[in-house]
């Protein structure tokens, strides 16, 4: 075919495209909920790196053990009935107290409004009966509604079948970290599915930086990203600081401030890979103030303004900027 | 994705989301379900940032490979019918926006009579400007390939008629 018709059929399709720009602020926002999601996975074990941050990962390990002694206990069994507590496990015993009392949330719907490092604010809606998430950001140039998510929590309902007896949750959770593994490793081979052969190499399957996670470093993670869940009832959420109570190593200050300024009782641990993941809650209603994190794969936050619950549905025009 | 990884990422859709947008408006022949193809490339791109090599190259590759899936999944489904006529409005911070909205009708009415390897074979070689070799090698077919089903599209755009005279009236640089 001539070059004469290839130049015009180029200078037409230029042309005709000139004046087309993509939306402002859609990088931004998936950028944001990518780094929410790493989060989410982060906190649940699954973190996800590639082949070198897995061998520097133990290098790591080997170097900066998790700290032992100290304030912790230093095994589940010695915290029965009649063994002295430490001011951390006194601390964590009031959380579960306070949280068995507090009553559950009224409403279908439970609107968080949060902001994350970044400066992004975004208001995110659960909906306890299907576990669908929505999440309205606000800011200029960002849209207002981004894509609802499916499923994207366990319901209300998944969460009170859930054991609360410390032991048999702790067994649980152990268990839910395998589920989620496994989850996560389907997904990603089905992520991978969608592009060329060449890119989709069987070593990109992501393998989770689990290798070296103790079942405590794993309880931990799990625990604390379950109490970040509004949609976990008084009884389960009191199991769960039960459960931390008895988890080794756990750093508990009752004083501490989260990135807000508020009062708030600050709980963590870093786990056999040189993470440390840290939650804030409130005292006063045991309801998760802040979570974040800071380890090899760098740092986040994640501050939680307002949890409310509605029986509205939710749409753009209400939470939206 | 960490903080810098977000930093880069955004910086590579601020450097080329123009011609990934004008890409996926060439390929899908309707601006609105360009933006949605779009879009979902960012997240897949997003979702993979950290392993991605060369994200201009993964993006091309992902644009035509989920307008493969919607064409194969409209196949299935019959297809929808319009009432109004589409909306086609233009960007104003552009100059020549009058000859863009004039030509992109009848352009995008031509293209969408290709199948879409051809579209894509004719958009990334002749839009994006891409050599034989180069888009052989995004979309997985020999270089022998893009050279025959480059050359048989243009033949049968010019002979579209709403295109036809675009061609001939289309003032060629030199």
């Amino acid at each position: 075919m001539s070059m004469l018709h290839e130049q015009a059929l180029r200078d037409l399709m230029q042309r005709s495209t000139a004046d087309l720009h993509a939306p402002a602020g859609v990088a931004a926002g998936i950028a944001a909920r990518r780094r929410r999601r790493t989060v989410r996975r982060r906190a649940l074990g699954l973190a996800v790196t590639g082949a070198a941050a897995g061998t520097a990962f133990g290098v790591i390990a080997s170097g900066a053990a998790a700290p032992t002694g100290g304030r912790g206990p230093t095994s589940a069994s010695q915290s029965g009935p009649g063994i002295r507590l430490t001011a951390d496990q006194i601390t964590l015993r009031h959380l579960s107290t306070v949280a068995a009392k507090s009553s559950p949330l009224s409403g279908r719907y439970v609107v968080m409004k949060e902001r994350q490092s970044g400066g992004v604010s975004r208001t995110s809606v659960l909906d306890s009966h299907t576990g669908d998430v929505w999440t309205f950001q606000q800011g200029p140039g960002i849209p207002a509604q981004l894509p609802e998510a499916k499923n994207d929590s366990p319901t209300a309902a998944d969460f009170a079948q859930m054991p609360t007896s410390p032991a048999a949750l702790r067994a649980l959770l152990v268990q839910q970290n395998q589920q989620q593994m496994k989850q996560f490793q389907a997904w990603e081979r089905q992520q991978l599915a969608t592009l060329p052969p060449a890119l989709a190499k069987k070593k990109d399957i992501a393998v989770p930086v689990q290798a070296g996670l103790t079942d405590d470093d794993i309880v931990f993670s799990q625990a604390t990203d379950m109490l970040w869940n509004p949609l976990v009832g008084p009884a389960l959420k009191a199991a769960l600081f039960t459960v931390l109570e008895q988890t080794p190593g756990v750093q508990v200050d009752p004083a501490a401030t989260d990135a807000d300024g508020r009062a708030a009782v600050e709980i963590s641990r870093t786990d056999s890979l040189g993470e440390t993941i840290t939650v804030y809650e409130n005292p006063a209603t045991a309801t998760v103030l802040e979570t974040g994190g800071t380890g090899p794969q760098g740092t986040y936050l994640d501050l939680y303004l307002s949890i409310t619950s509605t029986n509205t549905a939710p749409t753009a025009s209400r939470y939206g900027s | 994705m960490d903080r810098k990884q977000a930093r880069a990422f955004e910086e590579f859709v601020r450097e080329s989301g123009d011609t990934l947008l004008r890409i996926a408006t060439l390929l899908t022949s309707d601006r609105h379900t360009a933006e949605d193809v779009y879009q979902e490339t960012l997240e897949r791109l997003a979702a993979r940032w950290a392993k991605v090599d060369n994200p201009g190259a993964f993006c091309r590759r992902v644009l035509h490979n989920i307008v493969l899936d919607r064409a194969r999944s409209q196949q299935r489904r019959p297809r929808e019918l319009s009432l109004y006529p589409a909306a086609d409005s233009s960007d104003p911070r552009s100059g020549d926006r009058l000859a863009a909205v004039e030509l992109r009708p009848a352009l995008l009415a031509a293209l969408g009579t290709l199948a879409p390897q051809q579209r894509a074979i004719v958009v990334l070689r002749y839009f994006d400007d891409r050599s034989e070799a180069e888009v052989a090698a995004l979309l997985g077919v020999s270089p022998g390939t893009v050279k025959s089903t480059a050359s048989r599209a243009i033949g049968r755009l010019r002979a579209e008629p709403g295109i036809a005279e675009l061609f001939s009236s289309t003032r060629c640089p030199d």
